[in-house]
């Protein structure tokens, strides 16, 4: 049983803790009550809590620039090495040379995808761009990233077949971040199927998502290893040998969920991968 | 961080433990995880989750949520404990017949006498696209809707984590699909821990992360 004195303390602590979570918790009463002194408390505990939240965004804020200050600083040198690579291998070289330069260009392509990736993580990350997502046609959507794959497809003489209705199908999203991951999932869907392999797209809808699914025909994903595969820089033991730098498919997901939606895989070794874009329709 | 911990838990029946339900599970769960449990039926995968949710006893081991073992408290306690850190979204919605959608969303938190976190229950009913039907009532709801409703009521509590057993049994593949899907987007969204009971594979790859149940033991 509560003694109605201490009932109303309690109350009055209540409402103190209401605040406090509200934000707007400010002490009200300065006398040598008990309660004046934990409110004084509490007050600088919200103060502190404050002050400790301000700093750790401080430090983020630290690192956010340090990483775009790198990745800007890199460009200029970068497009340096690439062209004069390119001149390079414009001149009358031996055999053993131009493969020394093709070496030199290849190793300067990867360098580049990874800056250009890691620039647009920072950005999407640290919040410097927001994510517009507009109702579109999500077969556009498809269109556009799959015309962008077309020379890598080529490359490995794939087949790219993508299931097209009539009609528009539309969600929400954010037409050039959402290419940007469609097309590295499409990349990574070449990336890790053999040459002569087939990537098909198609595209169903859902009450509150549009899903895309995109279906490749090569080694599959080991279960174990399917929570892995969006980290960052993760890369399988086994696929040392193909291109590409574990940073894509983190990229593509961080799109995709910024923007309410989700991403699902299903996966049988040997057979292949299905990767499915879920897009909110509302 | 850990939210959730089951040590070396065990669930057995019958006078000489004739039945292991659960024969000696452990299991971590991180703070922010989308976790599947699949198995066939009779795998113990049911008993597992009412004793994840403290809602059956263990015959021995314990079950830590947020680091206090669970088991060493009284029933009523319990009860209380429940209420104020798992939020629970069952097969059937249990939606209270004579509530509107915004009435059912705010029951726990109010049976709890808290004032609810208004622009916290708005977002939570935007994001599970239920923000046209917040004066509707449950029967004129669709069974996917309904069971949109169960998961905004168990968001809105801001539970620790919500435990999930077959979500979509009674929802077509397609439904099932979508609320999955609003579930999984509001977890992240709102870094709320979830832990999902399914029989069915594709609804089970949804999560971050599955956990295979075969005679009471966890095999993958």
């Amino acid at each position: 049983m509560i003694f109605d004195g201490n009932k109303k303390l309690l109350q009055k602590l209540d409402l103190m803790l209401d605040e406090a979570l509200a934000g707007t918790f400010s002490a009200a009463s300065y006398d040598e009550s008990l309660v004046s002194k934990i409110e004084s408390k509490m007050a600088r505990f919200l103060e502190q809590s404050r002050l400790r939240r301000e700093q750790i965004e401080g430090e983020q804020e630290h690192v956010r620039s340090f990483i775009s200050d790198i990745s800007h600083q890199l460009k200029t040198p970068l497009a340096n090495i690439v062209l004069y690579a390119q001149l390079l291998r414009e001149q009358n070289l031996t055999d053993e040379q131009s493969i020394l330069a093709g070496q030199i260009t290849a190793g300067t392509e990867k360098l580049n995808f990874l800056i250009q990736a890691l620039v647009k993580t920072s950005r999407l990350e640290s919040g410097i761009v927001k994510l517009a997502p507009k109702p579109g046609d999500v077969y556009e959507l498809i269109k556009t990233a799959a015309t962008d794959c077309e020379p890598l497809v080529d490359r490995k003489k794939m087949k790219l077949s993508v299931a097209v209705g009539t009609a528009p199908i539309m969600a929400l999203f954010d037409a050039r971040w959402c290419v940007e991951a469609l097309f590295n999932m499409i990349d990574n869907a070449v990336k890790y199927t053999p040459e002569n392999g087939s990537i098909s797209i198609s595209v169903s809808e859902y009450e509150m998502f549009v899903r895309i699914d995109i279906t490749d025909t090569g080694r599959g994903i080991r279960e174990e290893d399917l929570p892995k595969i969006f980290g960052r820089f993760w890369r399988a033991a086994e696929s040392a040998d193909s291109p590409g730098v574990g940073i894509g498919l983190y990229l593509a997901r961080e799109i995709i969920t910024t923007q309410g939606g989700y991403i699902k895989v299903c996966s049988q070794v040997g057979k292949g991968s299905t990767f499915s874009v879920f897009l909110s329709k509302m | 961080m850990s939210i959730l911990k089951a040590v070396n838990l065990k669930k057995y029946y019958g006078a000489e433990a004739t039945v292991k339900a659960v024969d000696g599970i452990d299991l971590a769960v991180e703070s922010g995880e989308f976790v599947s449990v699949v198995g066939s039926s009779g795998s113990g995968k049911s008993t597992l989750l009412h004793l994840l949710g403290g809602l059956d006893r263990p015959t021995d081991g314990n079950v830590e949520i947020n680091g206090k073992p669970i088991f060493s408290m009284k029933d009523d306690e319990l009860t209380i404990f429940r209420r104020r850190y798992i939020g629970f979204v069952f097969q059937s919605y249990n939606l209270v017949p004579v509530l509107n959608v915004e009435e059912n969303i705010l029951l726990q938190i109010q049976l709890d006498g808290n004032k609810p976190d208004k622009t916290f229950i708005a977002h939570v009913i935007e994001t599970l696209g239920l923000t046209e039907k917040r004066t509707s009532m449950p029967n004129q709801l669709s069974g996917g809707q309904q069971q949109r409703v169960a998961i905004a009521r168990a968001l809105a509590s801001k539970p620790a984590f919500i435990l999930a057993d077959e979500p979509t049994g009674n929802l077509d593949s397609k439904t099932g699909m979508d609320v999955i899907g609003l579930l999984k987007v509001s977890g992240q969204k709102f870094g709320q821990t979830i832990v999902m009971i399914t029989h069915n594979p594709e609804i089970a790859q949804m999560a971050d992360r599955t956990i295979r149940i075969e005679d009471g033991r966890i095999v993958g």
